[in-house]
């Protein structure tokens, strides 16, 4: 019994440790904390693929065929105020899945989590044409003649337009000449917990890109003579807006 | 060169050691830097191959040599001619070999994935099914000496001499090229508005014809069929999801890559940029970049497509396509 104890307590040292001892209540400062990030349509994940499953609020039929974007400046706050932000940006493409976690390049503190923020897209100190040199980040690169830097999100797929014929789009969403639409988005996670090796998973709900405030008619955006909209700031305000209700935190 | 390519430079020198091969007594060939613009991408240049003068100099000469095929008749540049950016009008389907440094899919199709060095590996040992005898000449054997420490000759030690060739095959001198470096008046005005067009959605080239290699080194179906079944790199990978897209080609000397398309079904850049305007067919793969497919492209207006096919030719690179450093040793 007595070894047995003291091989309790042996066990016990390094974690007694590493979480500071008697009366500090400080938590393990270099947990590794992981983000996922989920696709979902009407609820349901996404199978990139020509048909076209999905319904927006207008009314049209959508599917996906790719999916790419960047997120950056992810901040973790803790309920005790303290926040840790990831230096940098993360490429996610749906298609790659390796892209779809993020294991955060810094320690993060545990204890209880209050938020989870961070900017779709780049902000203008990232946003710069060079800052990505390989790809595929590379390959979101935005041309000059639009102000140049980055794509901050590919969204393309088919609409079933109204002739009644699948019609592609486009929604590429970056700055445009010199204005950013890139936004910060902010996550109550209030009941969560960071501990080692946690993983939260971010989702982005695609039909409320074309939602909430601004009820999108694919119609009115991808035709025959509105190609996309990457050179149009009308359009890239309305997308920055609906994009507050996009993302959500999953389920833990 | 880091001191791991010494090693590795080391150990193929004593791993070469052997009967009837000759080791030269202090192997320390000069390494050469591929001069690249700012705006061009890192390039990879793996340890166990580092570029070299005399290893450059070997694979120039294996690129031109006959003696490369066990028959002794055809070598790389048979299809790969200079004055044709590294292609050739001549056979179907034939790729330029223009920056390919960058690439990690091969052929129309991407049959070929993985390094320059495995796809150099694949091209000695498969497509040309070189027999290492016909290469033990003195001449080559001297420059295999020079570039490797040894004049033991392999089918790796061959292609990794065409891979160090490769990534001299640098294109980055057009008139595109000195606009970006700051020259303004290097386009004309219909160059000019060439360029707006292709770097905008009205045009929808620059998605695919990305970065300043101009290719994105993807598969894209473009609607060129209505039947795609089994076709292009759906008939490598077996997917559905995948008939009819090809990759997307480099842009850099196009004017001189004629004719154009996997299947050589254009033969010249006016009837391209007809087929984007109008001939676009939808099939249930093209891709999502392809614009009003319903309405057969992009239906530029006469000027437009003289304009793009302008820029197009601005793509030109003149040094690259006499460089005497890449013809015929």
């Amino acid at each position: 019994m007595r070894r047995n104890q003291a091989i309790a307590i042996l066990m016990a040292l390094p974690l007694l440790l590493a979480t500071g001892g008697c009366g500090d209540d400080a938590g393990v400062t270099d947990a590794t904390v992981t983000i996922a990030f989920e696709h979902l349509a009407n609820d349901m994940p996404i199978a990139l693929g020509s048909e076209t499953p999905y319904t927006n609020a207008a009314g049209n039929e959508f599917g996906t065929t790719r999916l790419s974007y960047f997120v950056s400046a992810l901040t973790l706050t803790l309920v005790d105020g303290a926040e840790v932000t990831a230096p940098g940006a993360h490429y996610v493409d749906h298609e790659t899945d390796a892209t779809r976690t993020y294991v955060l390049p810094v320690g993060v503190t545990t204890g209880d989590l209050a938020q989870i923020s961070f900017v779709m897209g780049l902000g203008p100190d990232l946003n710069v044409t060079g800052a990505f040199t390989s790809p595929p980040e590379s390959l979101m690169e935005w041309p000059e003649m639009m102000g140049g830097g980055y794509h901050y999100m590919k969204f393309e797929g088919r609409y079933i337009d109204d002739a009644d014929e699948p019609f592609n789009f486009m929604t590429h969403s970056g700055g445009l000449n010199g204005t950013d639409y890139s936004f910060e988005v902010v996550l109550d996670a209030t009941g969560r917990e960071v501990t080692d090796g946690a993983t939260f998973t971010l989702e982005m709900n695609l039909e409320e890109w074309f939602a909430d405030p601004n009820t999108w008619d694919l119609n009115d955006y991808f035709n025959e003579t509105h190609r996309g909209i990457m050179g149009d700031a009308d359009a890239q305000a309305s997308l920055m807006a609906n994009g507050a209700t996009v993302f959500s935190l999953g389920a833990p | 060169m880091n001191i791991t390519g010494w090693f590795a430079l080391a150990a193929l020198a004593f791993g070469a050691g052997g009967c009837g091969v000759a080791d030269a007594p202090s192997h320390s060939p000069e390494p050469l830097e591929v001069r690249l613009p700012r705006n061009f991408p890192p390039m990879f240049v793996p340890v166990d191959n580092p570029t070299t003068y005399e290893g450059v100099a070997l694979g120039r000469q294996l690129y031109y040599d006959r003696r490369l095929s066990p028959d002794g008749n055809r070598a790389c540049a048979d299809c790969h001619l200079q004055e044709h950016a590294f292609s050739t009008p001549h056979v179907q389907g034939v790729l330029p070999h223009i920056n390919l440094a960058w690439s990690w899919n091969f052929l129309w199709d991407g049959k070929f994935e993985g390094t320059l060095e495995e796809a150099m590996i694949m091209e000695v040992e498969e497509f040309f099914d070189t027999d290492v005898e016909r290469l033990r000449e003195p001449d080559l054997e001297e420059m295999f000496l020079a570039a490797f420490g040894s004049t033991e000759i392999t089918t790796k030690r061959a292609a990794y001499a065409i891979a160090q060739f490769q990534r001299t095959l640098v294109s980055r001198n057009s008139r595109f090229d000195s606009y970006v470096a700051g020259d303004e008046a290097a386009l004309s005005e219909s160059e000019f508005r060439g360029m707006a067009l292709f770097y905008s959605e009205r045009g929808e080239c620059f998605h695919c014809h990305a970065t300043s290699l101009f290719t994105d080194n993807r598969f894209h179906n473009i609607g060129l069929d209505a039947d795609v079944a089994g076709t292009g790199r759906g008939a490598v990978t077996g997917r559905a999801s995948d008939d009819g897209l090809y990759k997307t080609p480099t842009l850099r000397n196009v004017e001189m890559t004629a004719p154009y398309m996997h299947d050589d079904r254009f033969a010249t850049l006016e009837e391209v940029i007809d087929f984007y305007s109008e001939g676009v067919i939808y099939s249930d793969t093209i891709d999502s970049l392809i614009p009003n497919v319903t309405g057969g492209g992009l239906q530029l207006t006469a000027q437009e497509r003289l304009d793009l096919v302008a820029f197009l030719r601005a793509l030109t690179d003149p040094e690259f396509l006499s460089n005497p450093e890449l013809a015929r040793p």
